[in-house]
This record gives structure tokens, C-alpha cells and sequence, in this order.
């Protein structure tokens, strides 16, 4: 039967995510979606700070 | 406390830095794990619910919709509950993200992105907010663990104050306290950046004209950053008079000490930090001690800068 296995949320990483699976008659996998669900921004919000600022800020975006 | 402390731990939008700041307790770890059971903690265990408690630790800071749900969910599960690091004290780096509309920090990461094909949002994920918040924003907060991450003696306090429900003992001083700098007077006349020349690594950052925030962030750190040559950036959020005061803002804080020990115009350090916004204020931007002050025009200055 084909069937949606969710995994919300995925637990012993670093951050927030889901893993969304679908499977069909055969249970052959059909789609598999892993969906981040954090977002801060970092990309943009580093524009204008000082580079020497770099080493220390962006070590933030993942702490592990 | 009767037996071992229900430990549960959240994360909101954060880096789990804090996480692995736990584990830098080190052999004090097994003292600590004497004392509590973790019941929740999405880094190490597959517990998704918000299970009761008797300590609720929460790092990041309130970014999304999911983070409004998941600080609520925590607080009624909990009995107490610890705000650590400075995400959920201060809001943390990405306070950064409110010089900024939330769409525009969508668009520099979806649309606009060069290293990247896609222009599409991602959907079906939680909402971000107009703006990103600390946590007591949201909840109420019992005891606050500043630092990015927290230092292990303030974890290690901090946790076992609440454990036996005293007074934490801890200092109120700032970063210059436990500096090996020493502050001198000199004839430095210009503001120079770390890369602009060799500091002398015995003296003061300030006396040389070098911007350090040490002498307005509250000593959670023990000032390691100087002894190794970079200047405080504040990551432990402001000092105790900062917080304190209203009519005391870190800028001119800085610069009236900087102008005093140096013959910098107090002016010309005003303005610096002022252009330098998003790097002087990167941790605690989003904080209400800041943004409440009468000085703070962050998206001002940042305005004025991308203008220039």
C-alpha cells in the first residue's frame, strides 16, 4: 500500500529538520525529501560587518 | 531537591554550540550527571515531546513560529527555566538579521544567492517572524547563562545554584576585570583595526586605538579573546551598568574611555562605532536593553553606511 513515512523531527543532528518519505504499492521509494527548517539569514546579514569579524561570527552558523 | 533533577533541553534557532558547551564541562559532566537525568535532548536522545521536568534548558533564540511553540511548550513543562547562551538571552549573531526585512534575508539566500540555481522559497517549513527575539520575549525566564557559548564555571554554577536553590556565586564585573591588558595613557591618534599594525600584546586594545568591548560586556568568558590578540566582540551581552543604567549605552561608553586614554576625538570614535553597527553590536542587537536605549538607530546606521 502505498504510504507518506514523516520524520519531524529528526532527532542527534546539529539543528532542526525533516525527513519526508513516500513509498509505493511495491514499497519502492518513491520520493525522499530531507527539509531543513532553520533559517537566520546569514547570507545576507554578514554583508557589511568587519571581515576580521569573519572567523568568529561564522563559526556560528553551526556550533558542532 | 529529592532524588535526581529532570533535566530537559530545547533548542530554538541556534547553532547547538551551546550544546557541545555543555560537554566542555568535562569531568565536572560527571558531577553534573550525578545530580540530573536527562529526559530530553534532541542533539543525544530520540525524545520528541516535551516531556515534564524540573529544569528546562533553552538555547537559540525566537526566530520562527515553531520557536514561539516550542519556548510555550517548554515553559509549561517545566519548572524552571534557563535561558542559555546568548541566543535566547540577547538574541544572539543573528539579531544581525534585523538591520534587514525578513524578506530581504529570504531573497540574499534564495534569489539573489550566486552559488546557488534555485529562486525558490523553500515551503512547508516553519514561519520566520518579522524579526528575530530573545527568549524572554516569549516566556517567562528564571536564570539567564549568557556567553556564546557559556563559559563551563557559569554552566557548572549556574546549574548547581538551581539544583540546591541558592544565590549563584558569580562576579558582576566586565571582561577587562580578568584582562592581562594593562590600560595606559598614550599618544595614539587614529583608530587602526587589528590587521593595521602590531598591537603590543601586554597594553590595553583601547590605549592603542584598537575598538575592544571588553570594558561593557559582562564578565562570562574570563577574557580569553585578549590574551590571544582579538578584542572582545561582547559575546557575553553587555555589562551590568550597561544593563542597568539607561542613560548608558556601549557606544559612548567606548569612546569616552578610548577618547580619555588616547588623543582620539571622542567624535571620530562615535562615528566609527557607528558604522561599524552590525559588527559592534553582533551579538545582543536584538536585545530590548539595546534597542531601548535612547542611542541605538541600528538600521540608521547601517543605512547610512550601505549609502556612503
Amino acid at each position: 500500500m502505498a504510504r507518506k513515512i514523516t520524520i519531524d523531527p529528526i532527532t542527534r543532528i546539529e539543528g532542526h529538520a525533516r525527513v519526508e518519505i513516500e513509498v509505493d504499492d511495491n514499497n519502492n521509494v518513491t520520493s525522499s525529501l530531507f527539509k531543513v527548517l532553520d533559517f537566520r539569514g546569514f547570507e545576507t546579514f554578514l554583508s557589511g560587518m568587519q571581515v576580521e569579524m569573519m572567523p568568529t561570527i561564522t563559526a556560528r552558523i553551526c556550533g558542532t | 531537591m529529592a532524588g535526581k533533577a529532570r533535566v530537559s533541553i530545547e533548542w530554538l534557532s541556534g547553532c547547538s554550540g551551546c550544546e557541545v558547551g555543555i560537554v566542555d564541562l568535562h569531568e565536572k559532566l560527571l558531577t553534573v550527571l550525578g545530580e540530573i537525568d536527562l529526559v530530553r535532548i534532541p542533539i543525544l536522545m530520540d525524545t520528541k515531546e516535551y516531556v515534564e521536568a524540573d529544569v528546562g534548558i533553552i538555547t537559540g533564540s525566537i526566530r520562527t513560529d515553531h520557536d514561539i511553540h516550542a519556548a510555550h511548550a517548554m515553559r509549561k513543562a517545566c519548572k524552571a527555566i534557563i535561558a542559555f547562551g546568548v541566543c535566547p538571552v540577547y538574541g544572539g549573531p543573528q539579531g544581525a538579521g534585523n538591520a534587514h526585512t525578513t524578506q530581504e534575508l529570504l531573497d540574499g539566500a534564495y534569489v539573489h544567492n550566486p552559488t546557488t540555481s534555485t529562486t525558490e522559497v523553500p515551503s512547508d517549513v516553519p514561519q520566520l517572524l518579522e524579526g528575530n527575539r530573545p527568549l524572554d520575549s516569549e516566556i517567562q525566564v528564571d536564570v539567564y547563562i549568557p556567553g556564546c557559548p557559556p563559559h563551563p564555571a557559569y554552566i557548572f554554577e549556574g546549574l548547581m545554584s538551581l539544583l540546591r536553590g541558592r544565590e549563584p556565586k558569580i562576579g558582576r564585573h566586565n571582561v577587562c576585570y580578568n584582562c592581562t591588558r594593562t590600560m595606559t595613557k598614550s599618544d595614539v591618534t587614529s583608530i587602526r583595526r587589528t590587521f593595521e599594525g602590531n598591537f603590543d600584546p601586554k597594553t590595553c586594545f583601547l590605549t592603542q586605538g584598537c575598538l575592544c568591548f571588553g570594558s561593557v560586556t559582562l564578565d562570562r568568558c574570563m577574557a580569553p579573546c585578549p590574551g590571544v590578540g582579538v578584542p572582545c566582540f561582547s559575546c557575553g551581552g553587555p555589562s551590568e551598568s550597561v544593563i542597568l543604567e539607561p542613560q548608558k549605552d556601549v557606544r559612548t561608553e567606548v569612546a569616552t574611555r578610548m577618547a580619555h586614554l588616547t588623543k582620539i576625538p571622542m567624535e571620530d570614535i562615535m562615528r566609527e562605532i557607528e558604522s561599524q553597527a552590525k559588527t559592534h553590536f553582533a551579538y545582543a542587537m536584538a536585545s530590548p536593553v539595546f534597542r531601548e536605549k535612547p542611542t541605538f538607530l541600528l538600521k540608521k546606521w547601517t543605512q547610512r553606511r550601505s549609502d556612503a
